[in-house]
Parts: structure tokens; C-alpha cells; sequence
């Protein structure tokens, strides 16, 4: 898979400041594109039933959340400004992982073999040993090596600082429900775990299945992100002993694959014109997406507050997107989903 | 009973019947000084992981009435009272309908739950601290018994308990009655900030401000103050551990001042209260406390990665403790278990070195009072209190929007002391979140009666939305002092399924609590008015807690909170316990919980009791490790 392709890749001398904020930024927008996805997925299985498969969706989705605000907390202190909320940045399905050749779709879709599938291929491993090209990279992992040489580098040059906003570092006060730590950047050193903290936890390793540092005696959700859907996919946990060759040996995981909601991939507002109820529904579920996301940019630029603010919203948005869900889209006997557009200003 | 041979079980440092909160911290505390520790649980392990603590929530959401035990089945092996059985004792004929006997005059309004996790599964997880004077009733009011014990004492446990409970409240902002901040926090910090208020009490507080009422020739300015929460919020920066957990954390080199618990079985939930309005009975999220957080901390507790120290069987019902020759000590527990829901029992003998009885308030003494221990005072199963809570309710002149949030963010605490508690109750009074849910089953009834008048369609929207949106509650939760008569006891011709005695209640409410009620309705009247509520306020004579004092009609309804039935004392004649909670008939017994508590003023028990089971498990350690027991 061609990743991040269209991406001028840091200068392995000299980078340049600039753009390393905008990989940054990219960092911040690629975590964000893997959220709506697995969020359709969690919202489509009905309460009580799919019960590990869901808990496993929402783990790996709030660590997406918390990756989001470590890249922010690195961009915050070398002096750059994230940006969530904004037509464009804002992610719109079906879509592309940003700044990649494309080949790859990501779709708005139920809980289903398909999705999880997906998920799979969003979250696949590193391989070890694929060094940084001058133009693009090819895995999630790569790039974010790149940034980690990229801060050394220009430390190194002594052009970069890490102090600022230092009020606007998210500390974990603000940030919880996720396994990992917030880290607060404000030097090389926390930089440096910041992305490490992402990368470790995110697609891991094709050698280990564990989140580095963590073991199968840690309570909780130790398998990086493509293990754990690996899990679901097939309907069994991974014990101790397995590895990535063995797959999943351990307990039965149970999936009832029916127990999920008829919706239509990738739905639009725009099939429905201005006035009709569903059209309406899905403005307001589009709406309440747009309010959480300004308030988590704001949260991320200083304003502290917003981010208690964030949660309410989220809330409020599963439960539009849950109510369309109920709805028929006159489509092949489908019902409708959140479509998480960037609604107009 | 069958008759099979009694089997045996190894024998451990401590059994402890009953797994809820006080038996939970008991057990942690031993097992972390290296016990082994037996708890027998009567109930069933109802919602021990994911799919049992979501089946619960789903059960809660099917149920009509949403009770404090509807989430929760009782077993027929192990029943529990069951609030919608109780009814209005008439003629003097006595309620045997439900598990509870109760013979009045008054009828009993609240309940416990009898599954493991015990009655925090239910819980509101209102963590208040006791206030000094609530300790010396007899000396400052004359009424009551003094406790052997002040605040001073007690101080030191709260902080362990409001660390492992996860309290959440401002300290700074904790104005209480007649209480010097300097003495009582001594520079405290909780460890999560305060849950934001509701906005019913922001407004409300709001309103009230500089208001000034009488009572009995004095002023009491009605102050809104933060209800510390055992649910979780922010960590507080500021909070500084008590050492020995600090030390303890330190080694595990797990040290930060505070990081919220969440949910026992999943640690991507429940680290943040998100405003769901269904404390009681159940948090869908985690973020309430349940001692299900200690137990299972407990049950996993094996520092060497050996056998582990905190063993617990469910669905083991006590039956009898068990004396030695003399009597000096408790010699073994005779439990029974049950595999299926009234199926046949397997009898066992339950051994250990120290005995804890930890069963809630009216199962202790019952276990107590079947057994014939620990009642040379005489004082076995009596002085049964609740807080008896009258409500008063009515429209406040613009939208409040209550059941967004938490049950109850803030409460009046103006009332919670003065030169009043001579003649009648003191009162804390929670701003209620939940509309008239309480008084008048409201929106539901709302929904009802306004069809009755005639309302369809959009009119009965827009009736519903201006008026449900407007419903205000005080719930005015008025002390009850310790008398005699009210009482927990036993009697042959009423048992369980397993022809155990069933709980016999004899309660009643005294003029006492009465001048309280009829204080609480004219200050309610006075606040009504300031604050531009138009009071709807009816009691009902059929209901079960309706009453008249001086010509006057009332209603109280149970709170939940049920203290008082082996208390702790001076001497052996007029308690059941020392203030460690060790009988004073045997050494070797204890008595851990609400039952233990003289007196409590208007403080919510649990907190109170968590802090009394971790003065017991230190006196506890002492016995084993054959220290000199401690004084007071």
C-alpha cells in the first residue's frame, strides 16, 4: 500500500522546520480519518450484543483520540497550531488516507467482516527495516520515523525549541478512558515519547503483537490495534505464547456478524433535498460533529475548557448517529448513518 | 437442611461474611499485611465482568419501577427487601408480604442488596464526612450517646477511605456549620476536583443567595454547598495522598498524586462521570464507585506471584457463628451454598484465626441475634435509624432542566447543625436533579395527568416541556437519633427459603424527628417563596410514610441508609462494640459497618463506615501479628 505518497518527505540533513510542522499536521489529520470509520462500526452494533468485538473497536478508538492529542501536544510546543475543524481537514468518506496515492478507500460502513477488514489494512504493521525515501513514505510508521529524525535533526541544529504554549499542553486531567499517558511535551526527550507513544501503541510491530512495553499480564488491552481486530476477524483471543505467525489460539471471541445495523455505506446528505425529515436528521448529526470537533481544536489551541465541552457533544453525537440508524434510506432496504460531512458555515 | 458431611475449608487468618464495601477494604487491607482472607457472600457474583455488569444494566432499563435493587434479582436462597413491597402497616397487622417482617408502627423505606459488591452496586455515592459535634450528641445537645471517639480521631481513616472510594469534591468551597476549616481539613485537598454542579443547583443557589431563615429565635443563612461525590472527575493536582498509600505506591513505582478508577473490568471506562442521571441504581459507565473496584483489586492481589491472599465465595449463606467452650471466642461459621436458586444446600464450615461480620446493618444483627453472640447489652439489632426524608416540591418560575447530571451535585448544609438539634432533627438537604420523580413519579405522572385534562398533540408537548422542564425538589434528610424500641429481631414463625429466621423490623418515627419535619416544611415554605417556586407539595394519607404532627401532615420516605443496629460504645453495657469494632463479648469477633455507627448526624453512612473498616482491619493486623491492642 502506497501511503502518504503525495507527501514532500523531510530532508534528512537539514529539515526544515515548516514542514515538519505540516507533517505534524498531517499526523493530526491521519489519526483523525480512522475515527468516523470505527465510530460507524461501534454505533451500528446494537447495546449488549458484540460486546468484546465493540469494546475492542472503542479501545482502539480512544487511542486514536489520545494520538490526535499527542501529535497537537508536539505541533503545540515547537510553535505550530493544530487544525481540526475546518472544511478540508475535516475528513469526508469515502476517502483516502490524507496526502496518500489514493489506492486505498476508506468507507462509512457497519460492523461487518468488510469493516474489520478494512481496519486491518488501516492498522497493518511496519515492516522493520524500510528506511525513510525523499519523496513520500510508504507506512504510517515510516513517516512517523521521519518526524522523530526530523526533531533530532534540527535539535541537533538548534533550530527548534519546545516551549511553546506550554498552556497549551493536554495533561491527564483532560485526557483518560485510553490506556497510554498523555505526555505533555516540552522538550526533545518528550517529543521523542510522544511519537513514540503513537507508534507503539497504533500498528506495532509485524514481530510482537503486544503494545511495546506492555505484556500480557497488564490488565486490559495490550494487543496493538491490528491484533485486536485481528481478534474479531478471527472470533478468537490471542493467548499467551501466540505470535504474529500463530494468530489468535486463545478463548472463543464470539461475533454475531448479523447483530449490527443495515446501514448504507458511505451515506450522503446530499441525496436528500432541503426540507425532508431525513435530510434534517442527518444536517444535525453532521452539525453535531462539526461543534465536537471545534471543540476539541480548542481545546488543543488554549482553551482548556472546550475539551470538558467535547464530551457532551460526543455523546450527543452517538445518539444522532444511533437514531439514523433506525432510519430507512429508500435504498435497497438500507437504513441511513451518520456521514460526517463538513457542514457549510 | 441437608444432611451431608460438613466439609471443612482450609483454615485462613480471617472469614469475613458479607462482600460489600466494609468487607471489601477489610480484606484489601489484610491481604496487602499478608492474611489470607475467606469472604462468604450470600448472594450470587450478579455483575462481576462485562456481560453481567451490562445485563444488569439492561435489566434496569426493561423495569417499570426503577428501584434502588432493580437492576439487581435477589436469589430465593438469599433474599433482599424489596422497596415495592412495603406498604403502609395498618392496624397495627404487620407487613410479612416481602423478605422483611415489619411491624410498624412505621413502616421501613429503604433497602440493601444482597449480591457481591453488596449495596454500592445501589448507592448514590454521596461521601460526606460526619461533622465533630455528630459525635458528641449527649455533651453538646443532650440527647443520644456520645461516640468514644471525636472527628480528630476518625480524620486520619476518612482520607483512606475518600482515596479508595475516589471522592470528588472543593474542599476550599466546603462551607460546614459551626466547623473551623483549619481543624477539620488540617490543609486537606480531595483527590478529584468537584463534579461540576447541576445546573437546577447552580440556579438555585443562585436565587437563594442572602437568603436568611429562622428557626427557634436564630438565623441561618441557607447556604448551597458542594455534595462530595464518590464518583469520578478531574484529578486534583493539588491532593497528596495519605503516606501509607503514598509509600505503598511509591514501591509499586506507580506514584501520581490521583488517577481516577474506573471500571473494575475495563480500563477505558468509567474514569469521568458523564452526567448520566441513573446513579441510582446503576452507573452505566463505572464512574460511581462499587466496591466491586476493591474486591476485585483484592481477589488479584498476589505480590509474589503466588497463591493469592482474598478468596470469596458467592451464593454461601451464614448461618451461624459459632462459639468456643467459654465463650470468649468465636470458634468456626457454618455457611450454607446453594448451586442452583433453591435447589438443595451444601453445608461448610468456614475457620479462621479472627472473625468479621460485615453483612449490612440488618443482616448482621440477624446473623448476630441467630447465632446468640455478641448481645450480653442487650443492644443487638436495636437503635435501627434511616434518614428519614420528607420532600417538598413545586414549579420554579423559569426552566431548571433537571436528570441532567448527577442525582444530586449540591446541597443546603445550613441545617446540618446548630442549637436546634436539642429539641429536633438537623437536616441536610440535597438539591435534587431528578425533578419530582421522588414525590410524584413525575414526568411519567405528569405525561398522565395532563392526558387527563384533555391534552393531545402539540399542545401536550409543549404543556409537558414547560412544565417538566420547571419541577424543583428539596429532599430534606432529617437525623434520626438511636432509641431502643426500633429494632431489628428474629422470630421462629417467619423464615426464608432456607429456613433461616427472616428480618422483623419495628420502626418508628419520634416527635423528635417529627419538630423536624414540621421546621423543615415552614423553612421549605420561606425558600419557596424567595426563590419563585410555586409550591405543589401533597401528602397523601394512603402512602406509607404519611404522617400528622401537631395537626399537620407530613411524609418521609426511607433514604437508604441503614445505621445503627450494633453500635459502637464506651462500655459493654450500651454498645454491642468497642470503637475498633472488636465486641466486646469476643475477642475475636468484629462487626464492621453502618451498624456501627451511635450517632451520624446528617452524613450520608458509607463514608463514615469505609473509614471505621479501615480502623478496624489496622486493630485486626494488631490481634494477628498478637500486638498490644489498641486504646480508646
Amino acid at each position: 500500500m502506497m501511503l502518504l505518497h503525495k507527501l514532500q518527505a523531510l530532508d534528512t540533513r537539514v529539515p526544515d522546520l515548516d514542514s515538519l510542522k505540516a507533517h505534524l499536521q498531517v499526523a493530526v489529520e491521519l489519526e483523525m480519518t480512522t475515527l468516523p470509520p470505527y465510530l460507524c462500526a461501534l454505533y451500528s452494533i446494537p447495546d449488549g450484543t458484540n460486546v468484546e468485538a465493540a469494546g475492542l473497536i472503542r479501545s482502539v478508538m480512544m487511542e486514536e483520540m489520545l494520538h490526535i492529542i499527542l501529535a497537537a501536544n508536539v505541533l503545540n510546543a515547537i510553535g505550530g497550531s493544530p487544525v481540526l475543524a475546518k472544511k478540508g481537514v475535516a475528513p469526508e468518506y469515502p476517502t483516502v488516507l490524507p496526502q496518500s496515492d489514493g489506492a486505498f478507500s476508506i468507507s462509512l460502513q457497519p460492523f461487518s467482516r468488510a469493516a474489520i477488514a478494512d481496519f486491518m489494512r488501516v492498522e497493518l504493521p511496519t515492516p522493520a527495516g524500510i528506511q525513510p525515501k525523499a519523496e513520500g513514505y510508504d507506512t504510517i510508521g515510516q513517516f512517523y520515523e521521519a518526524i522523530k529524525d526530523a526533531l533530532v535533526r534540527l535539535h541537533k541544529a538548534k533550530k527548534i525549541r519546545f516551549d511553546h504554549h506550554p498552556e497549551r499542553q493536554v495533561d491527564p486531567a483532560d485526557y483518560y478512558n485510553g490506556h497510554g499517558k498523555v505526555i505533555q511535551v516540552t522538550d526533545l526527550e518528550s517529543a521523542l515519547k510522544a511519537i513514540s507513544e503513537i507508534m507503539d501503541q497504533g500498528e506495532g510491530t509485524t514481530k510482537s503483537i503486544y503494545v511495546k512495553g506492555m505484556s500480557k499480564d497488564d490488565l486490559g488491552y495490550h494487543l496493538a490495534h491490528y491484533y485486536r481486530f485481528w481478534e474479531i476477524n478471527a472470533g478468537r483471543r490471542f493467548k499467551a505464547g501466540d505470535t504474529t505467525a500463530s494468530g489468535p489460539t486463545g478463548n472463543l471471541l464470539p461475533v454475531d456478524w448479523n447483530a449490527t445495523a443495515n446501514m448504507i455505506s458511505n451515506p450522503q446528505s446530499g441525496w436528500f433535498a432541503p426540507g425532508d425529515p431525513r435530510r434534517d436528521m442527518m444536517d444535525s448529526c453532521n452539525a453535531m460533529w462539526k461543534e465536537m470537533l471545534r471543540a476539541l481544536e480548542d481545546g488543543l489551541n488554549g482553551k482548556k475548557d472546550r475539551l470538558v465541552r467535547a464530551v457532551p457533544f460526543m455523546l450527543e453525537l452517538k445518539k444522532r448517529a444511533k437514531s439514523l440508524m433506525n432510519v430507512p434510506s429508500g435504498i435497497a432496504g438500507t437504513m441511513l448513518g451518520p456521514s460526517f460531512e463538513w457542514p457549510g458555515e | 437442611m441437608s444432611k451431608q458431611q460438613q466439609t471443612t475449608d482450609e483454615e485462613y487468618d480471617v472469614v469475613i461474611v458479607g462482600a460489600g464495601m466494609s468487607g471489601a477494604i477489610v480484606a484489601l487491607e489484610l491481604a496487602k499485611a499478608g492474611k489470607r482472607v475467606l469472604i462468604l457472600e450470600a448472594g450470587r457474583a450478579l455483575s462481576d465482568d462485562e456481560e453481567g455488569w451490562q445485563s444488569a444494566v439492561d435489566y434496569f432499563y426493561t423495569q417499570v419501577a426503577k428501584v434502588p435493587n432493580s437492576p439487581y434479582p435477589p436469589t430465593g436462597s438469599a433474599p433482599q427487601p424489596d422497596v415495592l413491597q412495603y406498604q403502609r402497616i395498618k392496624d397495627g397487622i404487620p407487613n410479612s408480604s416481602g423478605y422483611w417482617v415489619q411491624r410498624g408502627p412505621q413502616s421501613f423505606g429503604s433497602d440493601y442488596t444482597r449480591t457481591k459488591g453488596g449495596t454500592t452496586l445501589h448507592w448514590l455515592a454521596c461521601s460526606l464526612r460526619m461533622l465533630p459535634n455528630d459525635f458528641k450528641m449527649n455533651t453538646n445537645y443532650g440527647v443520644a450517646m456520645d461516640w468514644p471517639i471525636e472527628y480528630e480521631d476518625l480524620r486520619p481513616y476518612y482520607e483512606l477511605a475518600e482515596y479508595e472510594i475516589g471522592v470528588a469534591c472543593d474542599a476550599d468551597a466546603y462551607w460546614l456549620p459551626g466547623v473551623d476549616p483549619k481543624t477539620y481539613w488540617k490543609g486537606y485537598q480531595y483527590p478529584m476536583k468537584a463534579i461540576p454542579s447541576s445546573y437546577v443547583a447552580k440556579r438555585f443557589a443562585e436565587k437563594a443567595k442572602g437568603l436568611k431563615v429562622d428557626v427557634l429565635g436564630k438565623d441561618y443563612t441557607i447556604r448551597v454547598t458542594p455534595t462530595p461525590q464518590g464518583r469520578n472527575g478531574m484529578p486534583n493536582p493539588d491532593y497528596v495522598p495519605p503516606a501509607k498509600i503514598k509509600k505503598e505506591l511509591e514501591e509499586a513505582r506507580k506514584y501520581t498524586p490521583y488517577k481516577p478508577q474506573g471500571a473494575f473490568n475495563d480500563p477505558m471506562r468509567g474514569e469521568r462521570c458523564q452526567g448520566n442521571a441513573n446513579c441510582v441504581p446503576i452507573c452505566p459507565v463505572q464512574a460511581k464507585y462499587s466496591a466491586l473496584r476493591t474486591l476485585h483489586r483484592a481477589e488479584r492481589y498476589h505480590p509474589s506471584g503466588g497463591s493469592r491472599y482474598v478468596h470469596i465465595k458467592t451464593q454461601s449463606v451464614a448461618t451461624r457463628i459459632v462459639r468456643n467452650a467459654d465463650n470468649s471466642r468465636i470458634d468456626h461459621i457454618e455457611y450454607l451454598t446453594y448451586q442452583r436458586d433453591l435447589g438443595p444446600t451444601v453445608p461448610g464450615i468456614a475457620k479462621g484465626k479472627v472473625y468479621v461480620i460485615a453483612a449490612h446493618a440488618v443482616e448482621t444483627a440477624k446473623l448476630c441475634l441467630m447465632s446468640g453472640v455478641a448481645n450480653s447489652s442487650d443492644q443487638m439489632g436495636r437503635n435501627l435509624m434511616d434518614h428519614p426524608t420528607m420532600l417538598t416540591w413545586g414549579l420554579m418560575d423559569e426552566p431548571i432542566w433537571p436528570f441532567r447530571g448527577p442525582g444530586q451535585t449540591n446541597a443546603i448544609a445550613s441545617f446540618r447543625d446548630g442549637p436546634f438539634r436539642s429539641d429536633h432533627s438537623a437536616c441536610v438537604v440535597p438539591i435534587d436533579n431528578w425533578g419530582w420523580i421522588w414525590g410524584t413519579f413525575a414526568p411519567g405522572s405528569t405525561v398522565g395527568q395532563m392526558i387527563g385534562e384533555g391534552k393531545i398533540g402539540r399542545d401536550l408537548r409543549q404543556s409537558l416541556a414547560n412544565n417538566v422542564s420547571r419541577q424543583f425538589t428539596l429532599q430534606w434528610e432529617l437525623e434520626q437519633l438511636p432509641e431502643a424500641r426500633n429494632r431489628v429481631t428474629i422470630d421462629p414463625n417467619f423464615l426464608d427459603a432456607l429456613g433461616l429466621p427472616r428480618p422483623v423490623i419495628n420502626y418508628s418515627i419520634s416527635d423528635y424527628v417529627r419538630r423536624g419535619m414540621e421546621t423543615a416544611f415552614n423553612v421549605s415554605k420561606k425558600i419557596f417563596k424567595h426563590v419563585g417556586v410555586a409550591d405543589q407539595t401533597f401528602y397523601n394519607p394512603a402512602n406509607m410514610g404519611y404522617l400528622e404532627y401537631n395537626g399537620k401532615p407530613y411524609e418521609f420516605k426511607g433514604c437508604g441508609h441503614l445505621v445503627g443496629t450494633h453500635r459502637l460504645g464506651s462500655n459493654s453495657e450500651n454498645s454491642v462494640t468497642n470503637s475498633w469494632l472488636r465486641t466486646w463479648d469476643h475477642e475475636n469477633l468484629y462487626l464492621v459497618g453502618c451498624g456501627a455507627m451511635p450517632t451520624w448526624g446528617t452524613s450520608n453512612p458509607s463514608l463514615t463506615m469505609a473509614a471505621l473498616a479501615y480502623r478496624a482491619a489496622e486493630s485486626i493486623l494488631r490481634d494477628l501479628n498478637k500486638e498490644k491492642p489498641l486504646r480508646l
